[in-house]
């Protein structure tokens, strides 16, 4: 798998049912305690990764799917992840 | 000599609590770590060959480097060594995070050890399919597959467990860093990259195959999750919990009733001296049964409770409600901790625990006394049936059910103000992020279910024969003392009791409370629930109504009190601080007598202001 980080978007940009590749966190993020929470439950780069649901009431946190969980985050987060949309 | 001790670990979802209920009898406690008491169990098991030992269910985590509060006490658990055995538990259904979690663990200790494979049933339906042995060798300790909801593989589990526990102790590995040490973030992310490459390899060689993503969830999930049927789903739990707890838990409550004042009418006939029958009657027999009564709503509340968490809808809840509750500066993790705390904000405060964030953890405990706890519902039921008119409202609607739910929903509206203000005032900072997994939907257990009931109610009853018994004999000891000189009862205000009333009543006439109230608010700080009692008393020590019968109790009120001062009581106990054993929570919980110390100095100013305010405005218009 070859990751081209001209063609990273923000994870918060894939609508749901959109699948991509994790690319990595921003810079300064990657150092967060919450980024390498994200590294532990497995966001990996490499790793496919799919937006599933938007929370209700014009909420500002999505589900994915990452390996084999499913996580809630805010889009605030999803914002510093870059990922790579997967070509259909 | 003290039982050996076997640790239950495992990542959160991982079905530890469901592997505990199976393997263990009944006799639960609540476990001690390291001078930390936390609300996690801990049972008798016997290992095949005959010895007892005390398994203990730590909270679960994703790594032994802790993110939350929760999480710590596992890692702290782990790195003293304590523990004479341990069954990490792995969840078949996620072999990636599973494989990751079992590395960090083993290489951290030397703590012999047996994984149980769990969820081997569901893993199986999915098409997955492991090497075991080579997992095994992998590992180095032994692995077996089983399924804690179906109680298949149990045994294996504790016989491999047991022959561990007799051989030699494993090496550890890797040295752990112990959690006040910190490790830098570089280094943290390379320790879980380098965890992740030795468990990918492991997971290739004893993964045969991978199964098939959870369809099922995500379908449930498109309901769930959908903005309009998703919230109407969320209300509609809501309502059916708050319906159950007030109309399914009356039948039992009125039973528990009935045997109460049944026993109190047989201590009353028999031929035992006057003090020893005012004693039990009215002492211990009303005291304790008038908090007795709660059980059943108790119990109602954490079912459902208990069963939305095991189905997979409590973490759903957190997603949908997120936006909302950060609206006034909560955390959508913070809907569990308010929930529990309408049956009784001690459990409340403690689930608190699972927040990342300690002001996040801060704001919630303090609003958590703003919901309306089980312990006021008595208090509600009685001022209501004596100062509303039950009229009806409108098509079946009665005013007396409406005003009720208002006392709920002031509650409510009075605790997310009072969380936007706190967090406009002290954190200024953004919102914490938010980590939530969605587990997939589980089917619940129901052995589960109503092993964690019998914990709740043991728990309760042990309140209920300690602390309520003590306080009950003490409070009838302060109405009943001293004694006139022939040993016949004074008149009350010359009780201990009706003296501290009187010396409260300058401070409490503001708000319409004469002394009598006064008096009876004094117990309320150990448990509110005993205002009821204390008046039933005061007022049958008075000689005005016979002991422990509310129904009259509430005419005597009627009477007795203007509408005024009834509603501006009612205000008060929306308010008015938690009890004590609320405050040690807090004090325990947030590791401070400083946030205690603040919230009951911001909860009485408050009860003090609405109740002043509902008093002179009532008693200028009703007249």
């Amino acid at each position: 798998m070859i990751l081209n980080n001209e063609k990273s978007v923000p994870l918060s940009r894939l609508q749901p049912g959109e699948a991509a590749r994790i690319f990595g966190f921003d810079a300064e993020a990657s150092l967060e305690p919450f980024f390498l929470r994200l590294l532990e439950v497995g966001f990996l780069p490499g790793e496919r990764i799919e937006v599933l649901n938007h929370s209700p009431f014009g909420g500002d946190a999505i589900s994915v799917q990452v390996m084999e969980g499913v996580y809630a985050i805010r889009v605030s987060e999803a914002r510093r992840i870059q990922v790579v949309r997967e070509v259909p | 000599m003290s039982k050996k001790r076997i640790a239950l670990v495992g990542t959160p979802n991982a079905g530890k609590t469901a592997l505990f209920n199976a393997l263990t009898r009944s006799h639960q406690r609540t476990a001690n770590y390291s001078g930390v008491t936390v609300e996690s169990a801990e049972a008798d098991v016997s290992l095949p060959g005959g010895e007892v030992c005390s398994l203990v269910d730590l909270p679960g985590a994703y790594s032994l480097r802790p993110y939350t509060e929760d999480e710590g006490v596992l890692t702290r658990a782990l790195i003293g060594q304590e523990y004479a055995g341990m069954i990490l538990v792995a969840d078949a259904t996620q072999p990636e995070r599973s494989i990751r979690f079992m590395l960090e663990v083993l290489d951290s200790t030397s703590i012999p050890c047996v994984i149980a494979l769990n969820m081997m049933d569901l893993a199986d339906s999915r098409g997955f399919r492991f090497d075991l042995p080579r997992l095994e060798t992998e590992a180095g300790v032994p692995v077996v597959s089983c399924s804690a909801l179906r109680k298949t593989g149990l045994k294996p589990v504790l016989h491999l467990l047991e022959k561990a526990m007799i051989g030699p102790r494993r090496e550890k590995h890797v040295f752990f860093p112990p959690p006040e040490a910190t490790e830098s973030p570089e280094q943290s992310s390379r320790r879980i990259l380098d965890f992740y490459k030795r468990a990918d390899s492991i997971k290739k060689a004893a993964l045969v195959r991978s199964g098939d993503p959870d369809t099922r969830s995500r379908r449930i999930d498109r309901i769930v999750l959908h903005p309009v049927w998703g919230l109407f789903i969320l209300v509609a739990i809501l309502g059916l919990t708050f319906q159950l707890m007030f109309n399914l838990a009356q039948f039992p409550m009125d039973l528990i009733e009935g045997a109460v004042s049944a026993i109190q009418g047989w201590v009353n006939s028999r031929e035992i001296p006057l003090l020893a029958r005012s004693f039990l009657a009215d002492g211990v027999l009303a005291g304790v049964g008038g908090t007795l009564v709660f059980l059943p709503q108790i119990l109602i509340l954490f079912a459902m409770i208990l069963l939305l968490e095991d189905v997979g809808f409590m973490a759903r809840a957190v997603f949908i409600l997120d936006h909302l509750m950060g609206k006034v500066g909560l955390h959508g993790r913070a809907f569990l901790p308010l929930l529990s705390s309408y049956a009784c904000a001690v459990p409340g405060i403690m689930a608190t625990r699972t927040m990342e964030e300690r002001r996040d953890r801060i704001l919630t405990t303090w609003i958590i006394p703003l919901t309306t706890c089980s312990a006021r519902l008595p208090v509600y039921a009685l001022l209501i049936s004596a100062f509303v008119p039950n009229t009806e409202v409108i098509g079946g609607v009665r005013l007396q059910g409406l005003v009720m739910l208002g006392l709920y929903a002031s509650g409510l509206v009075s605790a997310l103000a009072i969380g936007a203000l706190l967090k406009k005032l002290l954190f200024k900072k953004g919102r914490p992020p938010l980590l939530i997994e969605l587990p997939s939907y589980k089917r619940p257990s129901f052995r589960s279910l109503l092993k964690g009931l019998l914990y709740r109610a043991r728990l309760f009853l042990v309140r209920v024969g300690t602390v309520i018994l003590v306080l009950s004999i003490l409070i009838w000891g302060l109405l009943s003392f001293p004694r006139a000189g022939d040993g016949t009862s004074l008149p009350i205000e010359s009780t201990y009791a009706g003296r501290i009333g009187k010396t409260l009543e300058p401070a409490l006439s503001p708000l319409g409370f004469d002394w009598r109230i006064g008096m009876a608010l004094v117990p309320t700080f150990a448990a509110r629930e005993v205002m009821v009692s204390t008046l039933a008393t005061v007022y049958a020590v008075e000689g005005r109504n016979e002991p422990g019968e509310s129904a009259d109790l509430a005419e005597v009120l009627r009477k007795e009190w203007g509408v005024a001062t009834g509603i501006s009581l009612l205000v008060w106990f929306i308010f008015a601080p938690m009890c004590l054993s609320t405050l040690a929570t807090v004090r325990r919980e947030l590791q401070g007598t400083k946030h205690a110390v603040f919230m009951t100095v911001y909860l009485f100013a408050l009860a003090y202001g609405a109740s002043w305010l509902t008093y002179s405005c009532l008693s200028r218009w009703i007249r």
